[in-house]
């Protein structure tokens, strides 16, 4: 009996997640369909849409070096362009962002790909990256602990 | 930035709870076990009444085992009160659904409490607080604070109280 409703917990909460990336997936597609809006976002390269709040303590400690690492390790081949969502509230609504730290990959043609809500880790984005057709960056692990930090571009 | 009215609420504690409440609804209707929903909903609704996190305890055991770590936050404590009280409310309404011998609609309302805790919990968004910002909006009495200066309904606050 506990087996049957355990197995009914977890196709209820396949359901949930499956409703919760169609609502995902209906965001991104409806972002795809009027465009960016991004000034910063320049066509052509994979980008990192990257919204962030000021004092935001996971952003500052565990994301934004993530991105640093990432733009460390595609170099130019990327582009991160961060949003303060306090400042830009109207970006994030459009976007349909409910907390920060949220990152959206956005392939080289301007199509919104992927949304991570929360914190999401170099390797991960890095994984985002390579099943949208990036190739593999040329920096590998080795130096992933590098003392060069390019700064993100930002978006008020 | 404007923080009247705002006071350190540790939203470490929150997620701890919200992880608490997912875990105890879930293993009740796992268990097929009214007493551990019962449970879940009065430790819900004490923590209102105490105007804390009904799992704060344990919580603080986590904390001092090094676990957890407070994350402080100026917000409103209300918000989350009212939230805590409808997850209470709706799981005493899946209890008493349960002992009157409707179970579909029992088991259903306490997969709205664990549905709207993970949302909390994992997307950072809370149905309940942005209820209650909207019912302030509206005027309804007793719903007295506004969101956080740079936050919106249901999302949460950004400032921490060293700044």
């Amino acid at each position: 009996m506990p087996v049957e409703r355990a197995l009914l917990a977890l196709i209820i909460i396949g359901l949930g997640l499956t409703v919760y990336r169609l609502g995902t997936g209906a965001v991104l597609r409806r972002r795809a369909q009027r465009g960016l809006q991004l000034e910063a976002y320049q066509r052509g390269l994979p980008a990192i849409l990257y919204f962030t709040m000021p004092y935001c303590m996971p952003c500052e400690t565990v994301q934004a070096p993530a991105l640093r690492e990432l733009q460390a390790r595609f170099g130019q081949r990327l582009q991160v362009i961060e949003i303060n969502a306090a400042q830009s509230p109207e970006q994030a609504d459009r976007w349909g962002v409910l907390s920060v730290p949220t990152t959206f990959i956005i392939d080289a043609q301007g199509q919104p790909r992927g949304v991570n809500h929360g914190v999401a880790r170099v390797d991960k984005l890095e994984r985002q990256l390579l099943a949208i057709g990036e190739q593999r960056p040329h920096i590998q692990r080795s130096a992933r602990w590098t003392t060069d930090r390019p700064k993100l571009k930002k978006v008020d | 930035m404007n923080l009247d009215g705002l006071a350190p609420v540790d939203h470490a504690a929150l997620r701890t709870n919200q992880a608490l409440i997912i875990v105890g609804t879930l293993a009740a209707f796992v268990l097929n076990a009214t007493w551990l929903a019962a449970l879940v909903g009065g430790v819900m609704l004490l923590g209102v009444a105490f105007s804390r996190p009904g799992f704060l305890p344990i919580y603080r055991a986590l904390a001092r085992l090094g676990w957890v770590e407070p994350d402080r936050l100026m917000d409103h404590p209300e918000p989350h009160r009212f939230a805590q009280l409808m997850g209470g409310l709706f799981l005493t309404g899946a209890v008493a659904s349960l002992v009157l011998g409707w179970p579909g609609l029992g088991w259903a309302l306490a997969w709205v409490v664990i549905g709207l805790a993970a949302l909390n919990l994992f997307a950072g968004f809370c149905v309940a607080c942005a209820v209650y910002y909207w019912l302030s909006r509206a005027g309804w009495p007793g719903f007295t604070q506004a969101p956080p200066p740079g936050s919106s309904p249901g999302r949460p606050p950004q400032v921490h109280p060293e700044h």
